[in-house]
C-alpha cells in the first residue's frame, strides 16, 4: 500500500488488525542454527510480503546478507511453502500460525522466532480508497465499530471465534485450532487496530532499500486517523459489556 | 505495488443501491492468517450487518 501510495496510488491506511511481524523460520531438525542456513534455499510467500521482509530483517540480525548470503524463493500460500519444507525443496521456510503450530507439531524445529523479536511493522494494514473516504466516511465508521465488536466477540468467546478460525483457515485439528486462537487472542491482535507509527516507519525504511521516494516520505502520509479517532471519542477501548457507551440510532 | 497487496487488507465499496437498503462491501485480505479473526467472526456474527450502532 505504501508502495502503491508512492506511485500515486489514493490509498490511506486507516487501522491495523496487527502492529508486528508475525512469523518464525523453520527447518528440518538437523538444521541447529539459523547460520547453518548460509547458501541454502529459504521459502517466502512474495518478495516484498510480510514473509519475505520477515526473513530478510531476521537474516540481517544475524549478520547474514539476504541477498547473497541464502536463496530466497517465493513459493506462494503458506500451505506451498511449508509443503516445499517438507518434501526438501527448501531448506528453511517462514511460517505462522497455524502452519507453525502443524510445523512444531510434526517435528521441524524454530530457527528463529521473528515474532519475539517485536519486530514492529503494519502486518496487516485496513487500507481503503481516499475516493471512499471522501464519498462514504459514514460507512467506514460503521466498519470500524463492527471490526472493533468482533474483536470483542472473538475475545470473550473463544467457542464462536474458533469456528470462524476453523472455516476461513481450513485447519480442523482442535489442538491446533485453539493454540491459534490462544496465540493470535493473546499475543498479536489489537483490541482496536491502532496504527503504529513507529511500524510504519519501519515499513518505509524497508522500502527506501528499492524505492527512493521512501527516504524522505513520513508515516503520516499514509494514514487517515479520523475513524480511529471517532472511535477513541467514543471510548470504545474499553469493555463493550457495557451497552451505555453506545446508542441505537 | 506488490508489497502493498501483500500486507494489506483493502476495504472497498463495491455498490450501494437506492432499491435496497443492504450495502454491499468487498474486504479482501493478502492470506489466510488468525490476524484476520476479528474481521472473520464480525463476518459470522452479522456485525457488519448491523446498522443501528451508532457513537454517541
Amino acid at each position: 500500500m505504501i508502495a502503491a501510495t508512492l506511485s500515486g496510488a489514493d490509498l490511506k491506511v486507516i487501522g491495523n488488525n496487527v502492529n508486528k511481524m508475525i512469523f518464525s523460520i523453520h527447518a528440518k531438525p538437523e538444521v541447529k542454527s539459523i547460520e547453518e542456513l548460509r547458501g541454502k534455499r529459504i521459502g517466502v510467500s512474495r518478495f516484498g510480503s510480510s514473509s519475505d521482509v520477515s526473513a530478510r530483517y531476521a537474516l540481517r540480525k544475524f549478520n547474514l546478507d539476504p541477498q547473497k548470503d541464502v536463496i530466497l524463493l517465493q513459493l506462494g500460500s503458506m500451505s506451498s511453502i511449508f509443503g516445499a519444507l517438507r518434501s526438501g525443496a527448501v531448506d528453511g521456510a517462514l511460517v505462522s500460525p497455524p502452519t507453525q503450530f502443524l510445523s512444531e507439531k510434526l517435528g521441524f524445529k524454530e530457527l528463529v522466532s521473528i515474532t519475539e523479536m517485536n519486530f514492529a511493522y503494519p502486518n496487516p494494514a485496513m487500507a481503503v480508497p481516499g475516493d471512499l473516504i471522501r464519498k462514504r466516511p459514514d460507512l467506514l465508521d460503521r466498519f470500524m465499530r463492527a471490526y472493533v465488536r468482533g474483536v470483542h466477540r472473538a475475545r470473550t468467546d473463544r467457542e464462536f471465534a474458533i469456528k470462524s478460525l476453523a472455516k476461513y483457515t481450513t485447519v480442523t485439528d482442535p489442538v491446533l485450532l485453539g493454540k491459534t486462537y490462544d496465540f493470535y487472542l493473546d499475543k498479536v491482535v489489537e483490541r482496536a487496530p491502532y496504527i503504529n507509527m513507529g511500524g510504519m516507519q519501519n515499513a518505509l525504511d524497508d522500502l527506501a532499500r528499492t524505492i527512493p521516494a521512501a527516504k524522505t516520505a513520513k508515516p503520516e502520509q499514509f494514514v487517515d486517523m479520523r475513524f480511529l479517532d471517532k472511535l477513541e471519542r467514543a471510548d470504545y477501548s474499553t469493555s463493550f459489556t457495557n451497552d451505555d457507551r453506545w446508542i441505537r440510532g | 505495488m506488490k508489497r502493498v497487496i501483500i500486507s494489506s487488507v483493502l476495504v472497498a465499496l463495491l455498490c450501494a443501491t437506492a432499491a435496497l437498503a443492504a450495502e454491499r462491501m468487498r474486504i479482501a485480505y493478502s492470506s489466510i492468517s488468525g490476524a484476520y479473526v476479528g474481521i472473520w467472526v464480525a463476518h459470522d456474527a452479522g456485525l457488519f450487518a448491523k446498522k443501528d450502532w451508532i457513537i454517541k
